[in-house]
């Protein structure tokens, strides 16, 4: 057989561990095997090990922190601003003795990539921003994500109406994107937000930062995002020079879980160098 | 309708004092309690060509005690051997865990043991059978498509090469053919959409379990619509089946409290050594499920309450939930007939494949529902969707094509193993006879002498027969100074042992000359007799000018002579 050894047993094992940098105490999810790779969260902080984390494990080994203070609300000494998390996850590079990273970073997860790989456009191998937080785009605004309620913030992050069918064991099974954790844990993750961004998630810095970044980036959009827009998405494509604009159809805010199977394999492909076509997937 | 029955063939002994938290791996597994359990399975299906069963089928699942057969075509065989009649299938083997070419001769072999009694199936496996096998997901169904034709093609063509994406095979010819012309159908669970459209191309019955009525009906349609709409035809009730757990005792209240008892036990069996922490990337699409958006919403509260619990009355309620939804049918006779009745009228499928060994029901028990099942609900359900007459497949390839096609002579022997050419090994002189009218020239061969271990060497020129032409000869000569042959030379290939000579070729050698390009297909010259010369014959080609026509240039550059043939060396040690 000619297929490269890709199974996926390894990448299903995970564990979660601490580690001290500084002040700080970060716990991170670690699993699969391979190059390293940051996978940042957005607005909901990791909760366990999901089907993309086993998917990146298959081509990475994948180290997923969990933003110190984002779950809780009590930021360590030396957060104040998102930015500062970028400082804390150089230092988690450097401790886990990696000279180059690949790069992933979800919403305000892609707000923090962008900068630490502006900032040091060395240690970035690869990068993948997904539906990223931090333009300020005057004919597509952000979300004001602090106004909405939980009804109106549902329908703001997701393109489904509520109940989707997954692949389960035996054929298709139900799942309430609403009643998941990953839906409470947004509200939280908006708190976090307002509170290290003084309530306003754009950054005006952030355009002239992305022409720094050297590495090849993929930009990965939720066509129906109500959160962060697709403008956004075009425009750091243009921004950044070596970046190109994927748009996953019937996603919004969370790709992850509206089209996760499209979304693992367009990630895979591109840590792979693979041109394969994914289904449901456009480059702009 | 048929009916057939599969058993998930349960280990019975896990303890019931541990958590889910627990590796559920093989410490759990005593092989006396395996071998007992299996002693008992296979009497139990036994007993169905007695009961009237149309047949019985193995499955297979991987790390997990809920079905101990990892490996379907075993249980198969023994199958078999304890059955006369009636049909034994496998549903089916995971094919991203085997090699294709492995499956299509277990495949063929099982239908010859059985002299055409086999019913192949092939499955893609649950996700998690893919963890520990280290089997790759994201090409799961690439190449369980591949695969499918590897094995239509091995047991359908005499030989043939293969160059996939995934399989690159040369000269396959698998031993022994299967008795069943084609064989099959082939039966697996098709349940996503891309499932259902490959099973509706191949003509593949669509099996599904652990649904409700709804559900089946709902995957049956997709897959009768695919079947029109994409691909023209007309699937029937026996396209589909059903597959159930079914228990009976004689009144309700034993039935279900037997039943519950059994399913409980089924949940804690269900554990695995690793459990993956969430669905496992690339084996399905986001779009596999979407056809059954609607269904899924009206049945999901039940669903989602559908699980393990420790909690008594809970347990009953779970139980009573699975019973409507028909994951356990528990009843008295009377009870189970009506409900699969209707199941089977509403759902629409022509196959029943009735399970009996729910979790860790003993022998006994087991022994008396299929007999209480066997007597008063097999001959109710035999009366509805009943199939017509099986026709052939159209659509397979039977094994006469190729016979059928060369009965025209037009190709030549093409399985030659040999050239002999101007650079042979065996060419050991020039030929140059001058006669008073006329001149001889060609290369005089010789097969080498037998092997210092007594091996002997035979050079064979296959001759013409009903499905071939016979090898081919190939000849172009100059004369000296470049002029052409005369047409009317004469050309002839000769093998002898110095006591009698056999002629394979002799012709004029215009036969050569009018070929433009005698490497296009089909162009050249072919052998006109089989002959096999042995150690130390001599071979002459040879070709006779008349005395006032060039002389052959047998050094030109441009003089060349091919003869495919067969070169073998018989090794008589080992």
């Amino acid at each position: 057989m000619s297929e490269q050894h890709l199974g996926v047993g390894y990448a299903c094992q995970f564990l979660k561990k601490s580690i001290r940098l500084g002040e700080v105490r970060l716990e991170y999810l670690s699993g699969g095997k391979g190059p390293p790779l940051l996978y940042l969260h957005g607005l909901a902080a990791w909760n366990g090990w999901d089907t993309d984390h086993i998917a990146l494990g298959l081509t990475n080994t994948v180290y997923a922190p969990i933003l110190p203070g984002w779950k809780s609300g009590e930021f360590p000494p030396g957060v104040r601003r998102i930015t500062d998390y970028a400082t804390i996850l150089r230092q988690l590079v450097s401790e886990l003795g990696a000279e180059r990273i690949d790069l992933v970073g979800h919403s305000v997860g892609g707000l923090i990539a962008a900068y630490l790989a502006s900032e040091e456009p060395g240690l970035v191998n690869r990068l993948v921003l997904v539906d990223a937080l931090g333009l300020d785009v005057a004919e597509a605004p952000t979300a004001r994500l602090e106004t909405l309620d939980e009804e109106a913030l549902f329908h703001t992050a997701f393109s489904t109406s509520g109940a989707m069918v997954v692949a389960g064991d035996f054929g298709g099974v139900p799942i309430n994107l609403r009643s998941g954790m990953t839906f409470r844990q947004l509200q939280r993750g908006i708190k976090s937000l307002m509170a290290l961004t003084g309530g306003r998630p754009a950054d005006p810095e952030l355009v002239p930062r992305l022409a720094k970044i050297a590495a090849p980036t993929l930009v990965v959009w939720g066509e129906q995002d109500g959160v962060v827009p697709l403008r956004h998405g075009e425009i750091m494509a243009q921004r950044i020079p070596h970046a190109r604009l994927a748009i996953i159809e019937g996603a919004g805010h969370i790709p992850q879980k509206e089209r996760g199977q499209a979304f693992v394999r367009l990630l895979r492909n591109f840590l792979l160098d693979s041109r394969e076509e994914v289904a449901g997937v456009r480059f702009a | 309708m048929r009916i057939y029955n599969l058993e998930e063939l349960t280990y019975p002994g896990v303890p019931m004092n541990f958590g889910p938290e627990v590796r559920f791996t093989n410490r759990f597994c005593d092989p006396k309690v395996a071998a007992q359990t299996y002693a008992e399975h296979l009497e139990e299906w036994a007993l169905c060509e007695e009961l009237g069963f149309d047949g019985v089928f193995a499955n297979e699942h991987h790390f997990t005690g809920f079905n101990i057969q990892p490996d379907c075509n075993v249980t198969a065989a023994a199958l078999i051997q304890r059955t006369k009649r009636i049909k034994v299938g496998v549903l089916g083997n995971v094919l991203a865990l085997r090699h294709p070419v492995a499956v299509a001769e277990a495949f063929a072999s099982l239908d010859c043991m059985s002299n055409g009694r086999f019913m192949p199936g092939v499955v893609r496996g649950l996700p998690q059978e893919y963890i520990s096998y280290n089997a790759d997901t994201f090409t799961g169904r690439e190449r369980f498509e591949e695969a499918y034709g590897i094995i239509q093609r091995c047991l359908n063509e005499e030989i043939f090469d293969h160059d996939g994406k995934h399989w690159n095979l040369t000269g396959v010819s698998i031993w022994p053919k299967p008795v069943q012309k084609p064989l099959g159908p082939f039966w697996m669970p098709a349940g996503s959409m891309e499932s259902i459209r490959f099973a509706a191309r191949n003509h593949i019955i669509s099996c599904q379990v652990f649904q409700p009525t709804a559900g089946f009906k709902e995957v049956f349609d997709a897959y009768r619509q695919v079947a029109r709409d994409e691909f023209g035809w007309e699937a029937g009730v026996e396209q589909f089946a059903g597959a159930r757990f079914v228990h009976l005792a004689e009144d309700n209240e034993t039935a279900m409290a037997e039943g519950e008892k059994a399913l409980a036990y089924l949940f804690r069996v269900l554990g695995r050594p690793i459990r993956n922490p969430a669905p496992v990337p690339g084996h399905a699409s986001d779009h596999s499920y979407d056809f059954r958006r609607d269904i899924e919403a009206k049945v999901s509260d039940d669903r989602a309450n559908i699980g393990p619990t420790s909690d008594a009355t809970a347990m009953r309620a779970t139980f009573e939930r699975m019973r409507r939804h028909g994951w356990c049918v528990a009843g008295d006779p009377d009870f189970v007939a009506k409900w699969l009745e209707e199941d089977a009228s509403q759902a629409g499928y022509g196959n029943l494949i009735v399970s009996f060994r729910l979790g860790n029901l003993s022998h006994e028990q087991v022994l008396r529902s299929k007999r209480l099942f066997a007597q008063h609900v097999l001959p109710r359900l035999r009366k509805i969707n009943q199939a017509p007459e099986p026709k052939p497949l159209l659509h397979a390839t039977p094994y006469e094509v190729r016979h059928a096609e060369e009965r025209r002579r037009e190709r030549l022997y093409r399985d030659f193993n040999y050239l002999l050419s101007k650079d042979a090994i065996e060419v050991v002189d020039e030929i140059r006879d001058l006669a008073p009218r006329q001149i001889t020239a060609g290369w005089l061969m010789r097969v080498p002498q037998r092997h210092i271990d007594g091996s002997p060497t035979e050079i064979i020129f296959p001759g013409p027969c009903d499905e071939h032409r016979g090898c081919a000869i190939r000849l172009r000569l100059v004369g000296v100074n470049g002029q052409p042959i005369a047409p009317q030379a004469k050309v002839k290939l000769t093998a002898t042992d110095g006591v009698r000579e056999e002629t394979v070729f002799e012709g004029d050698y215009a036969a050569f000359s009018r070929i433009p390009d005698q490497h296009a297909p089909e162009a050249a010259l072919a052998a006109q007799r089989r002959v096999v010369a042995g150690d130390g014959w001599s071979i002459a080609l040879t070709i006779t000018v008349p005395a006032d026509t060039p002389e052959p240039d047998l050094e030109a550059e441009d003089s060349f002579f091919e003869v495919e043939c067969f070169k073998q060396v018989l090794t008589v040690s080992a």
